[in-house]
């Protein structure tokens, strides 16, 4: 069976809801030493969308990921899943984070990496290993589930990362860098991965990544971020639809002129 | 400085991934200190044999190596030499393993409660830095030079290490894991059992082992200043009479018991925790 067959097997879970930030600020650090990191954001994830963030490095990136999952409380604003106001983290909100060989547990091994999160679910563990092999066969690793995952490479790790969060079964993944510290082979099959997933269960998916290639290539809107305090510079509609191929994609002359003005927005 | 701050070394965390070495060049490399310890040791010998022939030291405090070797032989071959050995090593291993029953779970408990933590910081920074053995002429006023008093004054030494340790790989969790733990949302017990149990566990080994050297140091130290029954004692006693070669054997016997101790313990947690030596390629 392909991975792409795998794929077909798991629930289709169409996202519902919008996840929205409305006016959202935040600051680090109290008083007179608060540092004001993001300023007034407006985004939002239509159901089945794609969204990437690019800005400069340290330009709160990571910061508004966070918020998104519930992981950071605004200084103001709110963050919303549909109707309602996010206060913590929610099962519909998953999250693959930057740094992904630090974010899979080294005493688990991999398929129990995958399958704790159903646990906590209340999950019986007979359809958590089930679920937990699925995920696993659906990002292309049929075999890692018995290894630790300090016996597999980087890409292995991350595809990892994103079956755990598959099979949290949430609507929304929030991705953040998913790929910067991977080959470019491995970047580019986990960018089609990435497509191939919202296609085929219909998630939304926000991603975070400094390079603005992969941000047209993924993307349905790029969200560019500048400043200090950081606010949204631009919004780039990309019009690939939902079937996006390395080579072709890249060629067209509308790819270039999103890279172009986003590249601008960035250096000004 | 107190036996409790010669157990403390400052880092004894497991250092982040490290790149793998092959296997050819670590045997290579593990000759070449076999070679480098053979080397230390005929070193040793050779100044100490210089020393005693030169008349630098009192031939009553250095006796000739080769007397020590003999007695070192000899005292193999005595039935009071391996009863007072069984003496002092159940007793250090019966105040290690109360210094573990106690230490690991209010550790545990310590590293999970931020409140617990705080009002016990005092009492722990005191303990581990208070000077055990100045506590010996006390304890042998109260239980006599007992076995019992020398275990008491193991545990009391031991369990600031495996206590300090635990606590510390409780609260150690890194902040990727930690945001994991929190994105997914874990419940408490499950988090427990799955998450602070194994990140404690390596630093808990860590103070275990640390420990269990301890227990042998301070249970001969007790001995040879209470002249408790045991190998410390008999030092002590071949001291006194006049027989250093016969001393020496006993500090030679007692550090080689600490080495074994360790390196069953090494052997132990690494068939325990094989994730962590091997996810972090630490060497002994
Ligand atoms: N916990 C914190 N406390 C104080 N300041 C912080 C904290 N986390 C981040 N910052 C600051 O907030 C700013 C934004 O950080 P953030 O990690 O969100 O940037 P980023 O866009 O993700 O950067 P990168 O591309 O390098 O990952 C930085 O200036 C950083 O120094
Ligand atoms: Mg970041």
């Amino acid at each position: 069976m392909t991975t792409a067959e795998h794929l077909d097997l798991l629930d289709e879970r169409r996202a519902r809801h919008p996840l929205a930030v409305k006016g959202l600020s935040k600051s680090y650090g109290e008083g007179s030493t608060a540092v004001r990191v993001l300023e007034d954001l407006d985004v939002r994830v239509e159901p089945n969308e794609i969204v990437c963030i690019v800005g400069p490095s340290g330009v709160g990136k990571t910061t508004l990921l966070r918020c998104l999952a519930g992981l950071l409380a605004p200084t103001t604003g709110a963050v919303m899943f549909g109707p309602t106001t996010m206060t913590g983290p929610i099962l519909e909100v998953g999250v693959v984070f930057q740094d992904y060989s630090r974010s899979l547990l080294p005493w688990m091994r991999t398929r129990e990496n995958v399958s704790f999160p159903l646990q906590g679910k209340g999950m019986r563990k007979a359809a958590r290993r089930a679920l937990a092999d699925q995920c696993l066969n659906a990002v292309g690793l049929p075999d890692a589930g018995r290894k630790y995952p300090w016996q597999l490479s980087g890409g292995m790790q991350q595809r990892a990362a994103i079956a755990r969060a598959l099979a949290y079964q949430s609507e929304v993944l929030l991705m953040d860098e998913p790929f910067a510290s991977v080959d470019a082979q491995t970047r580019f099959d986990l960018e089609d991965l990435v497509l191939h997933l919202r296609k085929r269960l219909g998630i939304s998916v926000v991603v975070v990544t400094h390079d603005i290639d992969e941000a047209v290539y993924l993307a349905d809107r790029v969200v560019v971020l500048s400043g200090h305090p950081a606010h949204v510079v631009d919004v780039v509609e990309v019009p690939f639809g939902q079937d996006r191929d390395q080579i072709q994609t890249k060629a067209e002359p509308a790819f270039t002129e999103a890279r172009a003005r986003i590249l601008g927005r960035i250096r000004r | 400085m107190t036996i409790a701050e010669k157990l403390y070394p400052p880092s004894v965390a497991p250092n982040p991934k490290k790149p793998s070495g092959r296997r050819r060049v670590r045997s290579r490399k593990r000759i070449g200190l076999a070679a480098w310890q053979l080397g230390t040791a005929l070193l040793i010998a050779a100044v100490w044999t210089l020393v005693y022939e030169s008349g630098l030291l009192s031939r009553e405090l250095v006796p000739p190596l080769w007397d020590v070797a003999r007695e070192f032989v000899t005292l193999a071959g005595t039935a009071a030499f391996w009863a007072a050995l069984a003496t002092t090593v159940s007793n250090a291993l019966t105040g290690l393993a109360a210094g573990i029953v106690v230490g690991v779970p209010f550790g545990l408990l310590l590293g999970i409660s931020q409140a617990a933590y705080r009002s016990a910081q005092f009492l722990i920074e005191l303990g581990r830095s208070f000077p055990v053995i100045a506590l010996l002429p006390v304890m042998v006023l109260v239980l006599g030079a007992t076995s019992q008093m020398e275990i008491v004054v193991v545990f009391s030494g031991v369990l600031w290490p495996i206590l300090v340790q635990t606590i510390y790989g409780a609260r150690r969790i890194d902040p990727v894991i930690a945001d994991t733990v929190r994105g997914y949302r874990i419940p408490p017990l499950l988090r427990f059992v799955k998450v602070v149990l194994p990140n404690a566990a390596p630093f808990a080994a860590t103070g275990v082992r640390i420990a269990a050297s301890a227990s042998i140091l301070i249970a001969i130290g007790v001995e040879v200043l209470s002249l408790t029954p045991g190998m410390g004692g008999n030092l002590a006693r071949a001291q006194t009479d006049g027989a250093p070669a016969l001393a020496l054997a006993y500090v030679v016997y007692a550090g080689l018991v600490g080495l074994a101790m360790n390196k069953i313990l090494w052997t132990v947690e690494g068939r325990a925790l094989a994730w962590n030596r091997r996810a972090t390629r630490s060497e002994p």
